[in-house]
Order: structure tokens, then sequence, then C-alpha cells
């Protein structure tokens, strides 16, 4: 029994859909990030999705508009029917939910308590209502690892056979309460060059964007050139909120790739997590040295989108799987000198690699919460 | 259908009323004997307590997952970072940090020193059934889940009723819920067998949810119903959220079977 992706769906700062994102990715060459303030007026970079013609103005409208683009855009590829998309689980991954819509709402000087919906999951109840979804549907906000975190209870799902199809969303849209806290953090790049795993590296460039995945699940033997999720593993890292060690890292890695009755040494290449902020880069760094040597070609996705938070471990997917159809995987845009505190220098050129194999991909968010999958490809 | 085989070796209620304003929980950590984690919200705080009841003297092996849902999840650190946003301040670290939807999780995981899965769920419908659905699907054999619900309340409580679209008489609590899942086939009362999700006729409507509570109701419900010394061997967690129901309820419903 495998777990097939299905189809996909992408909106990110390189365009409104996958045939924008071939495009762009094959072309090489990322976009400059744009500049947007925060709360006290810092300027700050920032990517932002591309824009569409017609797009609403009002921030809740544009980010269900977003999702339902990309969910319909996933079904055609799937080849499903509206019956069968509207009765699978749903399962929306979101650092940021509806903030943007409580943001648009708030009044300059007035000193009534804001806005906030009535529950957490109200962005989801939003599409669900108006998409007239009837399966069961859920949220998952781990930060920065939601969007792997529903990829894998979607894995878990299929797997396990209590569903034949399974689709993942998930929404990072602009707001500033990331931005600000980002920032408060000092984990914003005040260059703003976004270059992980970098000796100069100092910081992270945030995005926006919405992608989605439906998973199948196949009993036959795949088709050639079919991608899987293969296996995967989360583990929580408890030692400290916003930050692990390399050991934590190393940890969720190894557990993946048993998970998925994987060696280490047959993977064709590892898809970092990759902030660009000098604590997260130096954990991987040090827990993929441990794991493959040098010997295996390292990449962060994320001078390519911006960081996306909690939608960025499916629009990295989603990017992955893009170039590896034509037998590559992408560069670290930005990377250019090695740190010897990591001893680890991602790929500076888009590398070609085997169209089939096997790809580990990793997503780590605040609360410890550290989640690796095992992608493949078939032959 | 979900099948296992795990048994319920524990489970608890923490309930914290509100109608005299918002308890102290730094004396609810001292009756436990052990302080609190320092710099976090309600939402944590109910979570650590709620957890650390459950479980009371049980050391739990360091896989142990933890899996959490909630209804409205840190709604006072969201109003707090809006406040910032709307006067032009900069935002607080430490309530940026503490409204990753995933932050109650990791700090019961913290305090029992638990390194497996901790993970977070949120749903306006069937969120317990699908929580332990997660928990259940993702799990090795031999390990211990620890699985619950935190809710949180913000003062004035007439606002936070507004916000939940509640009546304004409408009794609400803070309250913590928790259950351990032991290894599968390990021994012990209350075995999990499974957990399904039945489609019936006429959905209730997506957009609106009239159940009277500001949070979810179901675990709560869940562990009241595992108490009942005669009870039936499925729990029946129904789209609008609530309730014990041996009935066909329209909507989805999520069918928990725990045999005795």
């Amino acid at each position: 029994m495998h777990v097939a992706i299905a189809g996909c769906g992408l909106w990110s700062t390189l365009g409104t859909d996958i045939p924008a994102h071939r495009e762009r990715l094959a072309a090489n060459e990322p976009g400059p990030p744009g500049t947007i303030s925060d709360s006290t007026g810092v300027a700050r970079a920032y990517f932002s999705a591309a824009p569409a013609n017609g797009e609403s103005p009002d921030p809740a409208q544009k980010t269900l508009d977003r999702l339902q683009t990309v969910i319909d855009e996933a079904a055609r590829e799937a080849g499903l029917s509206p019956a069968t998309i509207h009765s699978m689980p749903w399962l929306l991954a979101s650092s940021s939910m509806n903030i943007a819509d409580y943001e648009s709402r708030l009044q300059p000087g007035s000193t009534e308590t804001p806005f906030i919906g009535p529950r957490f999951s109200l962005l989801l109840d939003q599409l669900r209502a108006r998409t007239g979804h009837r399966g069961r549907a859920c949220v998952f906000s781990s930060a920065c690892a939601s969007a792997a975190n529903a990829l894998l209870h979607g894995y878990h799902l299929v797997r396990s056979g209590q569903t034949e199809h399974v689709l993942i969303v998930s929404s990072e849209s602009r707001n500033r309460m990331s931005l600000d806290g980002f920032g408060a953090l000092m984990l914003l790049t005040p260059s703003g060059r976004y270059r992980p795993f970098d000796a100069e590296r100092d910081g992270l460039i945030l995005g926006e964007a919405t992608a989605a995945v439906i998973l199948r699940r196949q009993s036959e033997l795949p088709a050639p050139g079919t991608a899987l999720i293969r296996g995967g593993a989360a583990r929580c890292a408890p030692g400290n909120p916003t930050m692990c060690t390399a050991d934590d890292l190393l940890a969720v890695m190894q557990a993946a790739l048993a998970n998925a009755d994987t060696a280490a040494d047959t993977l064709l290449a590892i898809r970092a997590h990759g902030t660009g902020t000098p604590a997260n880069d130096q954990a991987e760094g040090a827990a993929i040295r441990e794991l493959t040597g040098s010997a295996i070609p390292v990449s962060s996705y994320k001078p390519w989108f911006g960081h996306t938070l909690g939608a960025s471990g499916l629009v990295e997917l989603i990017a992955l799987l893009i170039a590896w159809e034509q037998g590559q995987m992408l560069r670290t845009p930005g990377f250019s000198q090695m740190d010897p505190a990591i001893g680890l220098a991602p790929l500076t050129q888009t590398r070609n690699i085997p169209r089939a194999g096997r790809i580990l991909c990793n997503s780590f968010g605040f609360g410890g919460n550290n989640t690796s999958l095992v992608v493949e490809r078939t032959c | 259908m979900l099948s296992t085989d795990r048994p319920i070796l524990a489970h608890s209620v923490c309930r914290v009323p509100t109608a005299e304003g918002p308890v102290d929980l730094k004396a609810l950590f001292a009756e436990q004997g052990k302080p609190g984690p320092r710099r976090v919200n309600r939402m944590i705080q109910l979570a650590v307590l709620g957890a650390r009841r459950c479980i009371g003297d049980l050391r739990l092996p360091e896989n142990t997952a933890v899996y959490l849902t909630s209804r409205s999840a840190h709604v006072a650190d969201s109003l707090l970072l809006l406040e910032r946003i709307r006067a032009g301040q900069p935002s607080s670290p430490v309530s940026f940090i503490n409204t990753s939807g995933n932050m109650a999780g990791y700090y019961v995981a913290a305090d029992l020193g638990l390194r497996g899965s901790n993970q977070s769920l949120h749903a306006m419908e069937l969120a317990w059934s699908q929580l332990l659905e997660m928990a259940v699907a993702a799990a090795e054999p031999d390990q211990y889940l620890l699985v619950g619900c935190a809710e949180e309340c913000v003062w004035p409580l007439e606002s936070h009723r507004r916000r939940h679209e509640l009546p304004a008489d409408c009794p609400i609590e803070e309250r913590s819920v928790f259950i351990l899942l032991g290894p599968n086939g390990s021994a012990g009362p209350n075995r999990l067998r499974s957990i399904a999700f039945s489609a019936m006729a006429e959905p209730p409507a997506l957009a609106t949810d009239t159940r009277a509570d500001a949070g979810l109701v179901a675990p709560a419900a869940f562990v009241e119903w595992l108490e009942q010394p005669e009870r039936s061997s499925q729990f029946v967690e129904r789209a609008s959220g609530s309730g014990v129901s041996s009935s066909s309820a329209s909507g989805l419903c999520g069918v928990i079977t725990v045999a005795p």
C-alpha cells in the first residue's frame, strides 16, 4: 500500500499556480523580496504573494479566495470530482489563521477590545462553509512545522485505511503579528539578504503563500515518476520553546528514516528547514553532518519563497517535486561562504539528481516541534 | 474505523470556576507541590495543571506523545498582541511565542520530560474524536499517549461570552481535561477499541455553532461518561460538539468505542 501525492496547488511569491512556479523555478532565479513596515514603522524585507487580477482587498476574502484556488488546482490534477473533494478529510495548516482579518478590523485610537472570532478554527470553518465541504476537518497550528505535521497525519490516515484521499491545505497570510513577533525576537535579517547556512547569515525573511496537496491511497504498484510520502516522524524537544539542539534534530531525522525504512546513505538529498537564523542553521547543519557526513546534497528553499511559517512544509514540498520532475534539486540562493562552526555547504548551483529515489524533508517549529518526512519518486 | 486496544490508564477533569473572577492558578500549582512554568499564559498553565492531575505520581516514558486540542486557544495573548499593533507598539516576545498553537503541549511535555510527538489539533466539529484518532494512528505500539484539552477564559466575561456568541447569562468555566492511554495490548481498564466517523442525514449548518459553551464539551463529557458505573460501550461525539448520545443524531458523528 502506498500514499501517493495525487495533486498539488500553489500560490506564492513566484506565481499563482503550478505552471507559473515551474517556469520561475526553471529560470533558476528567485525574485528579490519587497519591503513592508512593521507596527512601529521599521521597514522589513518580505516576500509578498504574487498578485492576481481582481483580487479582493479584504484580507479575509483574499485568504479564502487563494485557498479555494489552490484546492481547485490540486483537485484538477488529481482528477477528483467536487463530490469527492467535499467529502474527504481536510487538514488545514497555518500559524497565522485569521490574524490578517482581525488586524484589518483594528480601529486606531479605539479602546474597544479587538475582535477575535469565536473559534481558533474559524478560517477552516469559513472555508468549509464557502465550499460546501461535508467531511471531517481540523486545523494544525504548530508554528513552522504545521504543514509538515498535517502531511504526516494525512499520511497516517491514508496508510491506516481511514480514507482513500485526504486534502492538506496551508495558508500563511501577510500579517503584522508575525512580522512584529519575529522582529521582537531579533530573528529577521537586518541586512535584507536571505542566506541560510552562510557564515554571514543574519536572520530570516518572512513570506506569504497558500498551498494544497491531495494524498491518495494506492494499492497497486505506482507508475514510474509517482511521488509518494514514504514515512516520517515528529518529536518534541522539551529543552527550550524556541530553540533545539543538534541532538534533537538528529533524533527526529533518524526516526523518520527508520519509519520509512530508509538508510541515510541512500538519500538523494535533504531539503533542509534552513531558516537562515544563526541558531537553527547551526543545530540543523550539525545534525545533518552527523547523519550523512557531507556526501549528500543539502538545500534550503526559503530564499525562493521567504519563510512561509505554517505553510512552509507544503510550499517547499511542492517546489521540491516540481524541480525533481526535471531531475533537479534546487540551489540555496544567497549562500556563498561556509560557516566553519557548521561545516556544511548547501547547493550553490541547481544539481542534477536521479528522477527516482528518496529525499528527506525537514520542518522545525517553535514549541520544540520537529518533523521530518521521507518523500519518494518511483522508478 | 481505526481499531486499537489501549487501556485508559488515567483520566481527569480539572474545572476552574470563573464567577468570582480569575482564580489564582499559582495556588493550584502550590497544592500540587510544584510551581508551574514561568512566563506562560493561563491556557498553558491550565494544560500543565490538568496533565499533572491526570497522571498523578506516574512516571511516563520519555517517548510519550502529547496531543492537545482547544476551542478558542490562547485568546488573551492574541488580544494583547492586537492591542500593541493598534497602538503601534513593539510586540511582546513572550506573548508572541506563547501564541504558537502547540505551545501548551510543549509546556506539558517539558514539565513531564517527554520527547514523543507534540501535536495540537483544532476543529469546530468532532475535535475530540479527531484528536484521539490522530494520537492512535501515529502511535508506536509501546507508546503512552497523553491526550487532552485546555480552555482559558478572558475577563471581563461579558466580552468573552460575546466573543463566543453566547447568551449573557451562560455559565462558563475554565477547564483542562486529560486521559492517559497505555501501550497497545497492555493491561488496564476502559480499553479504547476504536474511533470511527459516520455520516448521518441532514448535517448541521457548518457556519454556526449554537452550543452554549465557550469551550469544548466533548472531552469532559467523555471522561464523565467513562466514570459512569453502567455505561454503554460507545461514546458519540456529535457534530454539534456536545454530549453523549446513543441515538442517530443528524450530521457527522465521532463514535469512540471503549470496552469496560
